[in-house]
């Protein structure tokens, strides 16, 4: 069954025609940042003097430093905040059989069908009102309260599936229903924890609209944001957004080397529910 | 797994049950946050915005007055509304098809013995973590007419096949399902991963030795058991489909000629560009109603074939 | 990573400890700067060269007052000054468009009282009853604009001079540059049908000769049911455009051509030249190669040279937020924005057609070409400012895009936009 067949050698050579097909247009983002504005060498080739000039000039025209750090800033308070509260709102759901909580988890679930288009008015005058408009508390309290159902769907699921002897012996031992999640519970959902990370990390990081209206006005600014910024009235600085693109996209690509085999895992786990 | 089990696995035996009832009143409060949050930035903003669905608010005056349902009535008049149903609709469908069914066979063929599997794994997740404006712009850039598709063609000898990818009415909206699907087949390839984690090799092994052939092999065998990694993926690229926004919004807001106009960016125009604040509501809602029947209807089917 | 897990507490609190000091030294707090000085709050363009110039110069004449600026991009711009007028958070001067059909134009934001009345300023008689029209509504002005923008065409003069042309005075010499120019394998006219791109301008060109110039009450007589698109000279306006793509004046594939790739193949010289808003040239040039030098003509309707009318719209320029706490200091900006000193000093910043004369101006090079016929009584602002509502402009925009294809006729266009017209 271990055996490397020509049907193998088959499937290997087709896969990598599907990997490159994949890549060129990474292959081509990488080229264009290269490129300096009046470059002459044919679209395709790599360029004859690449230069990094652009991603310097992305760097200080955009001030991309100060919105790398706010969009770390937004980007690990939003985690931490839906994994605890979700972990945690989740426990409770996937354990009693109430009305209540089967009530509460489909209200959590109807989250994922309304379009954020409808509540982005309503939703700017009460961050207005609080007086949060242009602060990073405002977009982390956004996406927090927006990434709810989906965290919560993936606790629940994978909690359903944890046998509840470790907690009734806990329970036994007599201790709190709070010490009995922390300290039995959550670490045993790690997997699922590790998806929930990475899947919000890439979506607080990458989000365009929530920062681009609530930290207008304030000189905080994402790195999503300060990319679109090289877009002007009369014309988009081509090779200034593509080398912004690569510099907002490197943190979080490298974040996902590192945390990519508890993204299967973690799915692995939620999908025994 | 999902809602289905939920419910199923709710209606515990009475003896556990009880097991549980003082446990149940400290519990309520592991809930509270995440819902005051989410109450908070969802539910309140989003039942107060469908409000204005019955106003005629034109976003700026400081009077909208009530009109009941004449707002609703607009979108079977509006030449826009009919179009951008219906490219909604064509767009969640084949999404949600091709998506799965390549993520399906792409999980499927990075999960054998091929010696590029891990690259593979990393190299078609990419365009995931990529955010959606900036794919908007990479591909614009090469749909152009003299852009990297055109001259990628024409390199390989298939410069026939040139096309005005953005341009030409009746192409663009594949286009936009292209990108749509380079950038997320990673996410369903993925999830259908982990899924497949969970099949020992045993099995397969064991159906091999009875001489099942690889597709009898894989309709019995592995896809019962990825019935809940297919449930999943189809309802995650089913509301995905029916929300998409960002990728059309960059690469035509919605031209050429309002020929790929969706339900979320007629929405976006017609409150922000437009004034009329009433009818994007109800637009809004209706789409609401369109992604609440579709997850209903996906869901009910995929229930019926894991049991 | 069960360690990481238990940290995680510490850290969300000291996050949030971190988050709530950044809210409270935010910029909410806009009266009362550290050292006692007053905070003007300032919503523009992001990197604008001008507003920061003249800010410098404001600083300096009022001290004690800083202005606190932010620059927004297009087209996200619009729609965030609009929800923060609208949500009473807006900074104390604010970008505004003229006339009417977008969420931040004058007449838009009227409906609402969002921006201060300007009219008593004394830099409002340096401007003639048709742009007061378009800078207010009920004979109110409520914003003003320190620049003009003019709809010429825009040539690339080394690719003319190696076609042995020159600009096209007339519509008969237009076509004629279309064949020169594809008989060399290039195109006259660089064309972008795709949002944002500049296929709205050509038909503005045409139409101010052909049915603004000749009617100037034509918007007048279609608000009273005695004038539609359909019925006027707005048919020939398209059946040219017709024959312009017809006949191979434009970028192949326009519908799919961006903005950014029309300029470049005319900073390039693969087209001669293109219709387009005056902003633009700059764009152009930071696309050439050096040495290349652009210049601009009235682009024709008729064979008859003395019939073409320039479009010369206001730009966009700034307005007074009805709700700021210091309206009064936020008018003496605006003031100085519009005062002589203001427009020398953007002059001297960027290179832009003042909105008002403004003694020694000589225009650059690039816009000689049409900067007398712009002072010139020959001149009319561009339809969409008068359109009644946004509307209009949508349908426009996105019809046009259809019948470049080929996908729609000039009937249908019309008609759409008279619908369009009466709400």
């Amino acid at each position: 069954m271990n055996r490397y067949t020509w049907r193998t050698a088959i499937l290997e050579g087709s896969m990598v025609l599907v990997g490159l097909l994949f890549l060129f247009p990474i292959y081509v983002l990488v080229i264009l940042s290269l490129k300096a504005p009046g470059d002459q060498s044919a679209k395709l080739a790599p360029p004859l003097q690449p230069t990094l000039q652009n991603f310097s000039d992305a760097w200080q025209q955009g001030g991309l430093g100060g919105a790398l750090m706010n969009s770390f800033i937004v980007t690990v308070v939003t985690v931490a905040l839906t994994v605890v509260l979700a972990a945690a709102a989740a426990y409770p759901l996937s354990r009693l059989g109430t009305r209540w909580s089967r009530f509460t988890y489909l209200g959590f679930l109807a989250g994922l069908l309304l379009p954020a288009q409808l509540a982005l008015l309503p939703l700017y005058q009460t961050i207005r009102d609080l007086g949060l408009l242009g602060t990073l508390a405002g977009v982390i309290i956004v996406n927090v309260g927006g990434g709810m159902p989906f965290s919560i769907f993936l606790y629940a699921g994978f909690m359903r599936a944890l046998p509840a002897e470790y907690e009734e012996a806990a329970a036994v031992d007599g201790a709190h229903a709070f010490r009995t999640f922390w300290a039995v519970v959550f670490p045993l959902v790690q997997p699922i924890t590790g998806t929930v990370i990475i899947l919000t990390a890439v979506a607080t990081w990458n989000d365009f609209l929530t920062p681009l209206l609530y930290l207008s006005g304030s000189d905080q600014q994402t790195i999503t944001v300060a990319v679109y910024g090289f877009v002007g009235q009369y014309g988009a600085q081509w090779n200034l957004i593509f080398a912004g693109i690569i510099i907002s996209i490197l943190p979080i690509l490298i974040a996902y080397f590192f945390m990519q085999k508890y993204i299967v895992q973690g799915f692995a786990g939620g999908l025994k529910g | 797994m999902a809602i289905d089990t939920a419910v199923r696995r709710n209606e515990a035996p009475p003896r556990k049950r009880r097991r549980y009832r003082g446990f149940a009143h400290s519990v309520w409060w592991f809930v509270l946050p995440a819902a005051a949050l989410y109450v908070f930035a969802v539910v309140y903003p989003s039942v107060r915005g469908s409000l204005f669905a019955f106003t005629n608010w034109d976003g700026i005056s400081q009077d909208p007055k009530w009109v009941g349902l004449d707002q609703f009535a607009r979108i079977w008049s509006d030449p826009n509304g009919l179009t951008s149903v219906k490219n909604t609709l064509l767009i969640a469908f084949a999404v949600t098809v091709v998506q799965n069914v390549a993520g399906l066979l792409i999980a499927l063929a990075v999960n054998s013995r091929i010696k590029s599997r891990d690259v593979l794994r990393v190299l078609i997740f990419a365009p995931v973590v990529i955010t959606s404006i900036a794919v908007g712009f990479l591909w614009q850039n090469l749909f152009t007419p003299d852009g990297g598709i055109n001259e990628a063609l024409e390199a390989v000898g298939l410069g026939a096949l040139r096309q005005n990818w953005l341009g030409d009415p009746d192409i663009a909206i594949w286009s936009i399902m292209v990108v749509v699907f380079w950038q997320f087949v990673g996410y369903s390839m993925v999830i259908f991963l982990a899924g497949l984690q969970g099949i020992p090799e045993e099995i397969i092994e064991a159906a091999a030795i009875d001489g099942a052939g690889p597709i009898r092999r894989f309709w019995a065998i592995v896809r019962p058991l990825l019935a809940p990694s297919i449930t999943i993926n189809v309802m995650l690229s089913l509301i995905g489909g029916l929300k998409l926004f960002d990728q059309v919004f960059i690469m035509t807001q919605g031209g050429p000629g309002g020929a790929t106009n969706t339900i979320s960016t007629l929405i976006y125009s017609n409150a922000f560009s437009l004034g009329r604040f009433g009818y994007a509501a109800a637009l809004a809602v209706v789409l609401s109603i369109f992604v609440a029947v579709a997850s209903i209807i996906q869901y009910r089917l995929l229930a019926l074939q894991e049991r | 990573m069960r360690k990481a897990i238990a940290a995680l507490p510490v850290v969300v609190l000291t996050a949030l400890g971190l988050g709530l000091a950044g809210c409270s030294a935010g910029p909410q707090s806009n009266s009362g700067g550290a050292n006692g000085g007053t905070v003007l709050k300032m919503s523009g363009w992001a990197d604008d060269d001008v507003a920061a110039a003249l800010i410098k110069k404001f600083e300096e004449d009022n001290p004690g007052v800083t202005i606190d600026y932010t620059g927004l991009p297009w087209p996200g711009i619009t729609t965030q000054i609009n929800t923060e007028l609208v949500s009473g958070t807006a900074s104390d001067i604010v970008v505004v468009f003229p006339g009417n059909g977008g969420p931040i134009a004058a007449q838009t934001l009227a409906k609402g009282n969002y921006l201060a009345d300007l009219s008593s300023s004394e830099w409002v008689s340096k401007y003639n009853d048709a742009n007061k029209a378009v800078m207010g509504a009920d004979g109110k002005i409520l914003m003003g604009a320190n620049a003009s923008t003019i709809i010429p065409a825009i040539y690339n003069s080394q690719a003319l001079k190696a076609l042995g042309a020159t600009a096209p005075s007339t519509f008969s010499e237009v076509l004629a540059l279309c064949g020169t120019a594809k008989a060399q394998g290039k195109v006259a006219y660089g064309l972008s049908a795709v949002a944002g791109g500049n296929y709205p301008y050509l038909p503005y060109a045409l139409s101010a000769s052909l049915v603004y110039g000749p009617t100037p009450d034509f918007v007048e007589q279609q608000t009273e049911g005695k004038a539609t698109f359909a019925g006027s000279k707005w048919t020939t306006v398209l059946d040219k455009y017709r024959q312009m793509v017809d006949a191979g004046c434009f970028t192949k594939d326009a519908t799919g051509t961006s903005l950014d790739v029309a300029q470049e193949q005319v900073a390039k010289g693969d087209a001669i030249g293109m219709v387009a808003v005056s902003p633009q040239i700059k764009t152009i040039e930071g696309k050439a190669p050096a040495g290349t030098t652009f210049e601009t003509a009235a682009f024709p309707a008729t064979d008859n040279k003395s019939e073409t009318i320039l479009p010369v719209g206001l730009g966009a320029g700034l307005g007074v937020n009805a709700k700021s706490k210091n309206i009064d200091l936020a008018k003496k900006f605006v003031d100085l924005y519009l005062s002589e000193t203001g427009m020398k000093i953007a002059l001297e910043t960027s290179s832009l057609f003042p909105s008002a004369p403004v003694e020694g101006y000589t225009p650059p090079a690039n816009l000689a070409g049409v900067a007398e016929h712009a002072r010139s009584e020959k001149t009319f602002s561009f339809p969409d400012q008068t359109w009644p509502n946004a509307s209009v402009n949508q349908t426009y925009t996105e019809g046009l895009q259809a019948f470049i294809g080929g996908n729609s006729s000039a009937e249908d266009l019309l008609k759409q936009m008279d619908d369009a017209f009466k709400g």
